[in-house]
């Protein structure tokens, strides 16, 4: 049986909203574009709308899962959670790009380092996660950050994102990968803006 | 069909590795997600570098992604089995994904977060349906 936390902190409902919306707009997506398909195939097209089903009936479950952090100081500092996911993107698509290790390689070699480091210390010993969150900022594709400094910003926007879900989606996997999702969108929107204002689209 | 075979098995796989690692053996999750993941890379990139249909850049990538999957609490899933069904079902959507977020970081990592809340929504559906059987 699942453990309910019942929660009514504003952050945490912030946080779930964000969380949710990343979640319903990737399979929406996901569905559209199997839609408009000039050939679609109607079986992977009734699988993924049954997903959507049991992904509303899912998201209520955890919105009613979401923790009460009543000290808003209980957070991790947003300056470290930034720092932290920056560090984990820049150095996985270093290593990513410019190296033949590949993505898979760089990122999980760039979190078990981070993590075997920050364990070494008292007051970095909770920021691993950040770090390894940054790491799939790093392993989006040079067609996607068309600049290293846009992985940077894909890293503080995931740091930003990070703190604001802290209380959300709390145990589930793949949160750290939505979080860097998130944060990889909002990287690519400001790429997008930049260059419609340069004049490139 | 023989490759999204391959492919969904491998998303079981790489999501009951790191489950049991994480929950079994205390690992905690990022260990339990990145010593795998690293070492199917390299297994990958060092002696299995030509199957077909580029098989050998995938299946480490599925690997990784369904880790995610694999990286939850016992308090969300409490049972092996449901952690294999996530894995397929991660595998399910990575097979169909969607063409207009290729290349984003973090992919993987929702697709893996779907893959459980899914995975949540099935179970509270087949708990009502039991107890609706047994009134």
């Amino acid at each position: 049986m699942l453990e309910i936390k019942y929660a009514d902190s504003k952050t945490s409902k912030i946080g779930f909203i964000v969380l949710g919306s990343l979640l319903v707009l990737f399979l929406c997506t996901n569905i559209y574009e199997k839609i408009i398909d000039t050939n679609p195939n109607l079986y992977i097209l009734a699988l993924l709308l049954s997903f959507a089903i049991f992904l509303i009936i899912g998201l209520k479950k955890t919105y009613d899962m979401r923790l009460n952090h009543i000290n808003y100081d209980e957070r991790h500092n947003i300056i470290a959670t930034m720092s932290a996911s920056i560090t984990g993107a820049v150095l996985t698509y270093a290593l990513s790009s410019y190296t033949s290790l590949g993505p898979v390689i760089s990122s999980s070699l760039v979190g078990l380092s981070s993590y075997i480091l920050c364990s070494m210390n008292d007051r970095m010993k909770d920021h691993s996660p950040a770090v390894y969150c940054g790491t799939f900022v790093g392993m989006s594709s040079t067609f996607i950050i068309l600049h290293p400094v846009f992985v940077t910003l894909g890293g503080l926007f995931s740091g930003v994102l990070y703190h604001m879900t802290e209380d959300a989606f709390d145990g589930e996997g793949g949160k750290l990968g939505t979080i860097a999702f998130g944060g990889v969108c909002g990287a690519v929107t400001v790429i997008m803006l930049f260059a419609s204002i340069i004049g490139v689209f | 069909m023989i490759e999204e075979s391959i492919l969904i098995s491998t998303g079981v796989i790489g999501a009951l590795t790191t489950y049991v690692l994480n929950t079994r053996l205390k690992l905690g999750p990022i260990r339990a997600s990145t010593i795998p993941s690293f070492a199917i890379g390299l297994l990958f990139k060092l002696f299995i570098m030509e199957l077909p249909n580029g098989l050998s850049n995938t299946i480490p990538l599925v690997f990784f992604g369904a880790s995610f999957a694999g990286m939850t609490s016992r308090r969300i899933i409490d049972s092996a089995p449901w952690m294999m069904a996530s894995g397929a079902i991660f595998g399910t959507l990575f097979v169909y994904s969607s063409r207009f977020f290729n290349g984003y970081g973090g992919g993987l990592g929702i697709a893996a977060c779907l893959s459980i809340v899914i995975v949540i929504g099935i179970r509270w559906l087949l708990d009502k349906i039991s107890k609706m059987l047994e009134d």
